[in-house]
């Protein structure tokens, strides 16, 4: 049987997923009351860096509606250097990631089920981000536009524009110097 | 000026007064808005919120369609919650530690990406056009009653979504503490802005709408839950400013406030009328102009009457 790799905690997971240390946040947020007038940040920010930082796993499965509000809102209170912003984003992700995400919130499901499975999505593919082992090219290589403004069905031999890009401005400058690439 | 409009589905469909009070807005302060025509809608919410790799291909495939279907390099997002997506997609993608996936993403779409848009909001371009005296020449209504001996303003409790301002070291288009955009032009035509808590608060975005589907209940309980902890404040806060009307830049919240200001009065126990919520580009619109049979409130539930009579605008 294969050995369970060795958990990383949050705060290095973060730190190599993001480049992000929070360490230097710990003790500024320690509650010293010097910014009073930003209490309302204080919760969610302080719980959110405390968590990381002493590997609170419990952290990834409550995100709930405060939490986001407070740190967003306190995104401009934190030292230039540290981006709250993708903490949060990173903490979202990896709450999803790890099955973690609450699962009894319908807004969340709701969001989840917002986007159909890519491999039926129709224009963009699974390989097209890199999920996929990207197929082998077709020899005739489908336009740009062809691909990502009709989808991948069939087209003619000799074809035009959609209707509403030829009416775009700058579509034809567009169009014109790829024929002189061509040439 | 021209800048490229991104023009997303809910834009469109669900909050159509929100897209043409922003149009009407660019078109008064000078600014040609392009929009790509054939703008694939994704839904970029979902992915922003579910999946970081949906989220960037989503998102870049978007951005190269408006690369290659316009000059510009301004991309304007109207939507509070969409120009933080856009924001964030294209920082990203500006990350070496991005550069692989975006690359096999563009192998694959068959395409490049320069990566020449900055992502703008409303208050970057009222910022650039509005300076020194040029808003001025253009206000041609005052917004208050000027009817009579002494000229009454109209109080507004303005509201700034904090997705435009925060983080001020990245956006920098104004001081999300201290807004000053909105409100100076406010200002400049005859409102007052009163001094109230919420102007700058978060609204809840996504969190707060309300779907329309029959087998929604379970969804919309919870955004409703969400809404009245959210937006009690904000009504509050109006109402103790003595404001006559709420504006604000953010359609999510409009919607919200509009709809259960009456529960949380209630709650409250606020024995005042409900105060009407508009968008800030539309106070802006009135006094550039803009007639008021221009502005529909039918499906508000507190109409904009009283905010017409008193700037003395027919809606007949």
């Amino acid at each position: 049987m294969e050995e369970p790799s060795k958990e990383t905690s949050l705060h290095e997971k973060l730190e190599k997923d993001t480049g992000i240390n929070l360490s230097p946040l710990k003790h500024w947020w320690s509650g010293d009351g010097s910014m009073s007038s930003r209490n309302v940040c204080k919760n969610g920010l302080s719980r959110i860096i405390d968590s990381i930082i002493n590997n609170d796993e419990s952290i990834l499965s409550s995100i709930d509606i405060w939490l986001m509000q407070d740190v967003f809102c306190a995104t401009d209170i934190a030292p230039s250097e540290t981006d709250l912003e993708r903490v949060l984003e990173w903490l979202r992700f990896e709450s999803i990631k790890r099955d973690m995400a609450p699962k009894d919130n319908p807004i969340f499901q709701f969001y989840n089920s917002f986007i159909p499975p890519l491999d039926t999505w129709g224009r963009l593919q699974p390989a097209d981000i890199g999920l996929e082992k990207i197929k082998q090219k077709e020899e005739k290589k489908k336009g740009f536009f062809q691909k990502l403004l009709r989808g991948d069905e069939e087209e003619e031999e000799e074809r035009i524009p959609l209707r509403e890009i030829q009416d775009l401005p700058g579509f034809f400058t567009f169009k014109d110097s790829l024929g002189e690439k061509e040439e | 000026m021209k800048v490229t409009l991104i023009k997303s589905g809910i834009l469109s469909s669900v909050y159509k007064d929100f897209e043409s009070s922003m149009s009407v807005c660019l078109r008064q302060l000078g600014i040609d808005d392009e929009t790509i025509q054939n703008w694939s809608d994704t839904g970029e919410e979902g992915p922003y919120l579910t999946d970081e790799k949906k989220f960037l291909g989503y998102t870049l495939r978007n951005l190269c369609i408006a690369e290659k279907t316009t000059r510009n390099d301004k991309l304007f997002i109207a939507d509070p919650v969409l120009y933080q997506v856009y924001r964030k997609a294209i920082k990203r993608l500006q990350d070496p530690s991005y550069e692989n996936i975006k690359n096999k993403m563009l192998e694959s779409l068959e395409v490049e990406y320069s990566g020449r848009f900055r992502a703008v909001n409303i208050l970057h371009l009222m910022k650039l056009q509005t300076g020194g005296k040029k808003f001025d020449r253009l206000i041609i209504r005052k917004l208050g009653n000027d009817r009579d001996e002494e000229f009454d303003p109209l109080r507004i409790a303005l509201h700034t979504p904090p997705e435009f301002m925060r983080p001020m070291s990245e956006i920098k288009s104004d001081h999300p503490d201290n807004p000053m955009i909105v409100s100076s032009l406010i200002h400049k035509a005859g409102g007052q802005c009163v001094n109230w808590g919420s102007f700058n608060r978060w609204l809840g975005g996504y969190l707060t709408i309300q779907l329309k589907n029959d087998n929604s209940s379970s969804f919309n309980k919870t955004t409703k839950d969400y809404a009245l902890k959210i937006i009690a404040p904000v009504v509050q806060d109006a109402h103790e400013s003595n404001a006559e009307v709420i504006a604000t830049l953010d359609p999510r919240g409009l919607e919200a406030i509009d709809t259960y200001q009456e529960t949380i009065m209630k709650d409250l126990g606020i024995e005042k009328k409900p105060l009407p919520v508009m968008y800030a580009t539309d106070l802006i619109n009135i006094s550039l102009g803009m007639s008021a049979n221009r502005i529909d409130s039918s499906s508000r539930k507190t109409n904009y009457e009283s905010v017409f009579k008193k700037l003395g605008l027919s809606t007949s």
